[in-house]
């Protein structure tokens, strides 16, 4: 029997909610039912909250243009990534910044800490564009590396501190009109929380 | 006898689980993290990024639905924001009612605090707010800032999450039981009996549903909307889509949508719409008005991706009547884990 513990994932849309998990009065004693009992408390603390999409106009103004939020991070959570929500208009050559950043208190090495997002926002002749106005959207995700300890500034995993409680995640980011964030792997063994 | 809650989630071992002993543990261990859950159980209620003018010199207020716990919950706020001149008082309050009626609202206040700014210009307030409890028969919260005496200020975000005192005995409205230790313990080892097994399901199950997971956020100013139709045409015009992220559920999952907007004259009926983007077969649309009111219905995702990226792309829209504008001020979408 290993020692190691695993997250259950659960999908709740395919589980009874509400049905006990033993009906009889007297049942045999059985593992499984202290297995059931004890996954079920487990696998809610450990499964992930939803990851809320926002919208707003982080493009208008330059003093929006930075987007400060935080997020709430069920235990277990090891790695994210971010879904950037960006708006264009065709338009006059314009020059503007070359990515998108995202700041994260617990991603990477204190020198090289901003995540940065490469974008058609590199090229000219797109304008980026607040709600309300018409223009094409793109989602893009952030980078798929995981890299937690950087010496340049990249596109990678969001590192998340590893917890056996939930915590508050503050972040920012810039140059985009939508937001969210995705948990994307989990501690693999929970008794080293 | 004693309700203890562990400030962690207690993780036990496999073989703990399969060769228990003839003792306490690990049941006692697995019963105790129910009442973690109902302490620490901590999906936010609201998470907003506000959609403002910049640098506002004038109060504002956001009206934010919101469907909240059937045990009246504590909640913590976190306000952030920044003023572009160091170290002024800005009052943030927060009301919820019952009731939203516009202007003839009748708000209960949760608390109002004055906040000192950040001592650097520009620089980023947070302003964290503890142990503030939602009424159950809330539907709505306002949050208002005041402005700063000297300089501008940009509002960013706003995250209320559960944030309860750690359980006491009884059932609560929700559902949800804590576990109280004394009989677990007693001299006379009182047997394990199936209530303490199905408590485990019943109260996990009973917290996930009542603490409802904010999946989708709009918020504008109340009353001083920067933000309308930028062409004069009457059709939908969409908002940036977004995707929302919700880890190994599907095929489809239901939110529970609540809309706020209103039309400066003309008819009011069918002008705010939201949808699943990407072409995704059985994806609908759902239709709002924009009464004034609070507006309720919900939207079926079919979601897309695996495991813990499992997400679908939502759009919001907004159409006006000829000559008139329609103003949305807010919407939220709750993902209450199992509603089918």
């Amino acid at each position: 029997m290993s020692s190691s513990r695993p997250i259950n994932p659960r999908n709740w849309s395919a589980v009874d909610m509400t049905t006990p998990i033993i009906g009889e009065a007297t049942p045999p004693a059985s593992a499984a039912l202290l297995i059931a009992a004890d996954d079920w408390c487990v696998s809610t603390a450990t499964a992930p909250y939803a990851g809320c999409g926002h919208v707003f106009d982080g493009l208008t103004e330059a003093n929006l243009s930075r987007r400060y939020l935080a997020i709430m991070v069920a235990p277990g959570a090891v790695h994210a990534r971010a879904a950037l929500s960006r708006t264009y208009q065709l338009d006059v050559h314009v020059t503007w910044a070359t990515y998108n950043e995202i700041f994260s208190q617990d991603s990477g090495a204190t020198a090289a800490e901003l995540i940065t997002i490469p974008g058609q926002k590199a090229g000219i002749g797109y304008t980026p564009t607040p709600t309300f106005k018409f223009g094409s959207t793109d989602i893009v995700l952030s980078g798929s590396g995981i890299e937690d300890s950087p010496t340049t500034a990249q596109d990678r995993q969001i590192e998340l501190a590893t917890m056996a409680a939930p915590y508050l995640e503050p972040m920012y980011v810039t140059d985009v009109s939508g937001f969210s964030v995705c948990v994307t792997d989990q501690v693999p063994d929970l008794t080293t929380l | 006898m004693a309700i203890t809650t562990p400030a962690t989630i207690g993780i036990a071992t496999p073989s703990s689980l399969w060769l228990p002993d003839v003792a306490i543990q690990p049941l006692r261990a697995a019963l105790e993290n129910i009442n973690y859950l109902m302490q620490y159980h901590r999906p936010p209620l609201v998470s907003h990024c506000y959609t403002a003018e910049d640098a506002l010199t004038r109060p504002s207020s956001y009206i934010i639905p919101v469907i909240a716990s059937a045990d009246s919950l504590r909640y913590t706020f976190e306000h952030r924001f920044t003023c572009s001149d160091a170290s002024q008082s800005v009052t943030v309050t927060v009301d919820e009612t019952a009731t939203y009626a516009g202007g003839a609202t009748t708000w209960a206040n949760i608390y109002s605090q004055a906040v000192t700014t950040s001592g650097t210009p520009g620089g980023l307030t947070t302003h964290t707010k503890t142990l503030q409890p939602i009424t159950s028969t809330t539907t709505a919260l306002r949050i208002t800032y005041t402005a700063p005496a000297s300089g501008s200020r940009n509002d960013h975000h706003v995250i209320a999450y559960p944030a309860p005192a750690a359980p006491s005995a009884g059932l609560m409205p929700s559902g949800a039981t804590p576990f109280d230790d004394g009989l677990i313990n007693s001299a006379d080892l009182a047997a394990v009996h199936t209530e303490w097994i199905n408590r485990c399901k019943i109260t996990a199950s009973a917290v996930l549903r009542d603490r409802k997971q904010i999946a989708l956020s709009f918020l504008q100013d109340e009353t001083s909307q920067a933000y309308t139709h930028y062409l004069n045409l009457t059709g939908f015009t969409p908002l940036p889509a977004v995707r929302v992220w919700l880890a190994n559920q599907g095929p489809t999952v239901i939110l529970d949508l609540r809309v706020l907007a209103s039309v400066d004259g003309g008819l009011a009926t069918d002008l705010i719409r939201i949808r699943q983007l990407g072409g995704v077969p059985g994806a609908v649309s759902t239709i709002f008005d924009a009464s004034g009111s609070i507006e309720s219905g919900t939207l079926a995702l079919v979601m897309q991706g695996d495991g813990l990226m499992r997400h679908a792309d939502i759009e919001i829209a907004v159409a006006r009547t000829a000559g008139n504008r329609t103003r949305l001020k807010s919407v939220s979408g709750f993902y209450t884990p199992g509603q089918k």
